[in-house]
C-alpha cells in the first residue's frame, strides 16, 4: 500500500502538526458524509488536489486510487443508471430497460462522495511518520497500547506485503503461476499454497516482534516519555481555519438547499 | 571480579515435554565476553531468552535450578524490569524494529521507561556514536544494510544502559562485512565501557578474535568451557560436535598430529603468522613443491548467455542493480556468486529465472530467450532455491511437497511418484516422506526447498545463500548435496558469502559489486586479487591469508584450505 505508506519530505504538509491534519480529514470526511451535491465533491476535490500539490504527492497516485476504486465506481453508476427510482429521462436502453440521466447523475456523484473521503487520507498518511502520529494521540489522551497496536498494524502490512511476494515468487518457481488461472480454480486451490506459508511466515515474525518490544520496556512506565515534540505554528492555524470555512459553508448551502444525505435530490 | 550473572543447574522444559536445558551451571563476570557455541537445537536461544526472563514470563515452561541476574531472579520480575539492566538483541535484524526512523528506534525503550526527555536524547547519542550510525537519526531502517540494522537493535537495547548485552546469534544474517560491523561494535563496547557481552555464535574464526571465553552447548547440556586458545584448539571435539574448528587452530593441529611439536595451539591470524615464521625461520618446516589437484574438467557446451544486462529498481529514487553485466556459463561448471549484501546477486539470479525482467541486455538459455518461456517451461530448465525454505512449504508432507512442482509442470503420476521418490533418496530425506514438512530441522527443510526444485530435473540450479541460518554441519551438508548434483551433471551456481565455502566447492567464482561483475575467473585466482576481494566487501578464508605471509618461505599464494597448506609443507628433524 505505497499509496498510503510515509514519504520522507519536507513539504508544507509534513510540517504541519499530524493533528492539525486528522483535524481536516475529519472536517472534509463529515462534510462529504453529510452532502449530497456533486459541486460540494468537486469544490472539496480541488481543494484536496492543492493538498495533494503541496505535500508533493504525486497526482499520478490519485490516478491509480481513482483505478483501485474504478470498478465501484462502476457498479455505482451501472445499477444508479438502470435503477434509480427518480429516474425520469431514459439516455439508451439495454433490452427494453431505460439507463436514465438523473440514475447517471446519481451514481457519478456517490462516486465523487467516496473519492473524497478516500484521497482525503493521504494527506495525513503519506506526510506523517507513524511516531508523530502516535506522539500525537498521546497529546490527545488515547491510550498508548491502543495507538501502538495502531502503528505496528501499519508497519505489518509492509511487511506481509513483503512475505507474500517473496512466497509467490518461491512458488512461481516450482511452476505455479496464480496469474495464469481462471477465477474458479483461483478460489478453490489457488490459494493454498500462497496463503499457507504467509499466515505461518507472519505468526513467526509476529512471535519475534512481540520477543523485541518486551524486551525493550513495552507497558514499564504508565507516564511514557515521547521525545517528538509536536508544536502548532501559525500554519496550522492557517490550514484548519481555510477548510473550517469551505467545509461550514459548503454544509450550510447544503443544508439550506436541501441536498444532504438524509433528503434525496429531486 | 564481580559476577554479573549466576545460573546454578539451570534446566528448563517447553510446554511439549522437550528438553532444552541441561543442569546449566554457568557465571559471567563483570566486563566479561563469553561466546556460547553449539548446534542449532543445543539451547543457545533458551539460554538467552532464560536469562532476559522472557523465558517463562512470555514462554511458558518448567523450570528446574535457578539463575542470578544481578541479584535479581528474572522468574520474579516483569521483563522489562531485567531488560533494564540486561539489553537482548536477536538473529533477525528485520523483525526487531518496528519504527520509521533511527532516532525513533533508538529512544523505543527510554521512552517506555518514561526517562525525562533530555537524558533520553542524550542516551540516544551515546549509543547511536558507539554503534557507528551517528548522522543516520533521521533515515528508514529499511533502507539501512543488514549491517546497520544489526547495529540499530544494538544502539536501541543500550539506551536504557544496561550493564550486559545478551545476543542470539548477532551476525548469522549477515554478510561478511556486516558481521565485522557488528563484532567490532561488540568490541568496542567491551574495551571501551566495560560492558559484559553474552553471545551465541557459530563463526568460529571470528569469535576467537573477541572472546574471552567460550562455552560449547550441545544438547542443552555444557560440553567444554574455556578461553578461546583451549576450547577452538580441542579440534576433536569440535569435529565430533559438528562444529567449526578456526581454521588457525586446525592448522596448528594437523602440524601437531604430523610430530611438529608446539607448545600451545594459535587461533587468532596474528598469533598463527608469528608462530608460522618461528617454525620456518628455526627450519622445523619448509615448503615443499606442491601443485594443487586442479585437473582441468571438460565442461559441455554454453548453457547460459548473459549479455549487457541492466536493471533498476523503479523506487524513489531508482536503484540500478545490475549494470551491463555480461557472462557466459558452460553445462557442468559449479560456479560461486559472491559479493556483499545489495551487489546485485539475487537480481540477477532473478532475471536469470525470469522473476525479473532485464530493463535491457539478453538472458539466453542455449540460445533461446529466457523470458520468452513460461513459469512452466522455465521451472524444467532453471531452478532457483530461495534463501528461506519456509516461503515455500504448504503441504501436508514431505512427499506431497515434492509432488507439488511436479504436478505443475504436467507430469504424469507415475512419473511424479517416480522422480519423488527418488530425489527423496537423493537428499537423504526418505525416512521423513510422511512427516509434516514443520517437524522437520531447519536444515532438513532446506534440503526439501532443494529437493523439491531438484525434482523438476532442471539443468542449472540456483542456491541462492544455501548456508544463511545454517549451523556448520547444515552449511557442509546442503554444499555436498550441490556438490553431488554437480558430479550427476548438473550446473550448479551458488550465490554465497560464505567464503570457506566458495574456496572449497566452487571453481569459478563471478565477483560482484554495485551491480557489475568485477571478477570472472578461477576460483583460486580470484584468492589472490586481494584488491578485488576488499572491494567487494570479502576477505579470503584464513587460511589463505595465513599462508600468503609465508610466501617468502616459498609458499604458494593461492592455498584454499589446511589440507592444500599442510601438503604443501614437510617436516624436517632439528636436532
Amino acid at each position: 500500500m505505497s499509496i498510503l505508506a510515509y514519504t520522507p519530505g519536507d513539504s508544507i504538509l509534513h510540517k504541519l502538526n499530524p493533528i492539525t491534519k486528522l483535524t481536516i480529514i475529519v472536517l472534509i470526511w463529515i462534510t462529504s458524509l453529510v452532502s449530497f451535491d456533486m459541486t460540494t465533491f468537486l469544490i472539496l476535490l480541488s481543494l484536496l488536489t492543492v493538498f495533494w500539490i503541496l505535500g508533493k504527492i504525486s497526482l499520478g497516485e490519485m490516478v491509480t486510487i481513482i483505478k483501485l476504486l474504478l470498478l465501484i465506481f462502476l457498479v455505482f453508476t451501472i445499477i444508479n443508471g438502470f435503477m434509480y427510482f427518480r429516474g425520469k429521462t431514459p439516455l439508451f436502453y439495454v433490452l427494453g430497460y431505460p439507463f436514465t440521466i438523473e440514475g447517471l447523475l446519481f451514481g457519478i456523484t456517490l462516486s465523487l462522495k467516496v473519492l473524497c473521503i478516500v484521497s482525503s487520507i493521504p494527506v495525513l498518511t503519506r506526510t506523517t511518520t507513524i511516531s508523530d502520529l502516535i506522539g500525537s494521540f498521546a497529546k490527545m489522551r488515547i491510550p498508548y497500547t491502543l495507538t501502538f497496536i495502531l502503528a505496528t498494524a501499519i508497519n505489518f502490512t509492509d511487511m506481509i506485503n513483503e512475505i507474500y511476494q517473496n512466497i509467490r515468487e518461491s512458488q512461481l518457481l516450482r511452476g505455479y503461476s496464480i496469474d495464469e488461472m481462471n477465477f474458479l480454480k483461483r478460489i478453490i486451490k489457488g490459494y493454498a499454497p500462497l496463503f499457507t506459508p504467509l499466515i505461518l511466515l507472519v505468526l513467526k515474525k509476529a512471535s519475534t516482534m512481540d520477543l523485541a518490544i518486551e524486551a525493550r520496556a513495552f507497558g514499564a512506565s504508565r507516564k511514557r516519555t515521547y521525545i517528538s515534540e509536536l508544536k502548532f505554528t501559525i500554519y496550522d492555524i492557517v490550514f484548519i481555519s481555510i477548510v473550517l470555512v469551505v467545509s461550514i459553508t459548503l454544509l450550510m448551502i447544503n443544508i439550506i438547499y436541501g441536498k444532504i444525505i438524509l433528503i434525496l435530490p429531486t | 571480579m564481580p559476577k554479573i550473572l549466576e545460573i546454578d543447574d539451570y534446566s528448563f522444559w517447553y510446554p511439549d515435554g522437550t528438553q532444552a536445558l541441561r543442569e546449566i551451571n554457568l557465571d559471567i563476570d563483570e566486563g566479561e565476553l563469553l561466546t556460547v557455541m553449539g548446534r542449532n537445537g543445543a539451547g543457545k536461544t533458551t539460554l538467552c531468552l532464560s536469562v532476559v526472563g522472557i523465558i517463562p514470563n512470555i514462554f511458558p515452561g518448567d523450570i528446574r535450578g535457578k539463575i542470578n541476574v544481578m541479584g535479581k531472579n528474572p522468574i520474579e520480575h516483569y521483563v522489562y524490569e531485567i531488560t533494564k539492566d540486561i539489553g537482548l538483541v536477536l538473529q533477525d535484524p528485520e523483525s526487531q524494529i518496528f519504527t520509521h526512523s533511527v532516532l525513533s528506534e533508538v529512544v523505543f525503550a527510554a521512552e517506555n521507561l518514561g526517562l525525562p526527555k533530555d537524558e533520553i536524547l542524550e542516551r540516544a547519542n551515546w549509543a547511536l556514536e558507539i554503534v557507528g550510525l551517528k548522522g543516520f537519526e533521521k533515515a528508514h531502517p529499511k533502507n539501512l544494510s543488514g549491517g546497520q540494522k544489526q547495529r540499530l537493535a544494538i544502539a536501541a537495547a543500550l539506551v536504557t544502559k544496561p550493564k550486559m548485552l545478551v545476543l542470539d546469534e548477532p551476525t548469522s544474517q549477515l554478510d561478511p562485512v556486516g558481521t565485522r560491523e557488528v563484532l567490532s561494535t561488540l568490541k568496542k563496547l567491551k574495551e571501551e565501557e566495560g560492558m559484559t557481552i553474552l553471545m551465541t555464535e557459530h563463526k568460529s574464526d571470528e569469535i576467537t578474535e573477541i572472546s574471552d571465553r567460550i562455552v560449547v552447548l550441545e544438547e542443552g547440556r555444557i560440553v567444554e568451557e574455556g578461553e578461546p586458545s583451549e576450547v577452538l584448539t580441542n579440534i576433536e571435539m569440535l569435529r565430533k560436535l559438528k562444529l567449526k574448528p578456526p581454521e588457525i587452530g586446525e592448522f596448528y593441529w594437523e602440524l601437531k598430529e604430523r610430530g611438529v611439536s608446539l607448545e600451545k595451539l594459535p587461533v587468532t591470524l596474528t598469533e598463527g603468522e608469528s608462530v608460522l615464521k618461528k617454525l620456518f625461520e628455526r627450519g622445523i618446516i619448509v615448503a615443499k613443491d606442491f601443485t594443487p589437484n586442479g585437473q582441468e574438467k571438460a565442461y559441455r557446451d554454453i548453457i547460459i548467455e548473459v549479455e549487457g544486462v541492466n536493471f533498476e529498481y523503479k523506487t524513489h529514487p531508482p536503484v540500478k542493480a545490475l549494470d551491463n553485466v555480461s557472462f557466459k556459463i558452460r553445462g557442468g561448471e559449479f560456479v560461486g556468486i559472491i559479493g556483499k549484501n545489495g551487489s546485485g546477486k539475487t537480481t540477477l539470479m532473478k532475471c536469470l529465472v525470469g522473476l525479473l525482467k532485464p530493463d535491457s541486455g539478453k538472458i539466453l538459455f542455449k540460445g533461446g530467450e529466457i523470458s520468452n518461456f513460461t513459469a512452466r517451461e522455465r521451472a524444467k530448465r532453471i531452478g532457483l532455491v530461495l534463501q528461506n525454505p519456509d516461503a515455500q512449504l504448504f503441504s501436508l508432507s514431505v512427499s506431497q511437497e515434492i509432488e507439488f512442482g511436479l504436478k505443475n509442470i504436467g507430469l504424469t503420476p507415475e512419473e511424479v511418484a517416480r522422480r519423488r521418490d527418488e530425489v527423496l533418496k537423493l537428499v537423504g530425506l526418505e525416512q521423513y516422506k510422511n512427516l509434516h514438512p514443520f517437524q522437520l530441522s531447519f536444515g532438513d527443510r532446506k534440503k526439501l526447498a532443494v529437493a523439491s526444485i531438484v525434482a523438476m530435473n532442471p539443468e542449472v540450479l540456483i542456491m541462492d545463500e544455501p548456508t544463511t541460518g545454517q549451523d556448520h554441519k547444515g552449511r557442509y551438508d546442503i554444499c555436498d548435496l550441490a556438490k553431488m548434483l554437480n558430479e550427476r551433471g548438473m550446473t550448479i551456481l551458488m550465490v554465497t558469502h560464505d567464503m570457506d565455502l566458495v574456496a572449497k566447492y566452487t571453481e569459478r567464482v563471478l565477483v560482484m559489486d554495485g551491480g557489475r561483475v568485477i571478477f570472472d575467473g578461477p576460483t583460486r585466482e580470484a584468492f589472490k586479487r586481494v584488491d578485488i576481494l576488499r572491494q567487494a566487501g570479502l576477505m579470503p578464508p584464513r587460511i589463505t591469508l595465513l599462508a600468503r605471509s609465508a610466501s617468502n618461505w616459498g609458499i604458494r599464494q593461492d592455498i584454499l584450505s589446511v589440507e592444500e597448506f599442510i601438503r604443501s609443507l614437510e617436516r624436517r628433524e632439528v636436532a
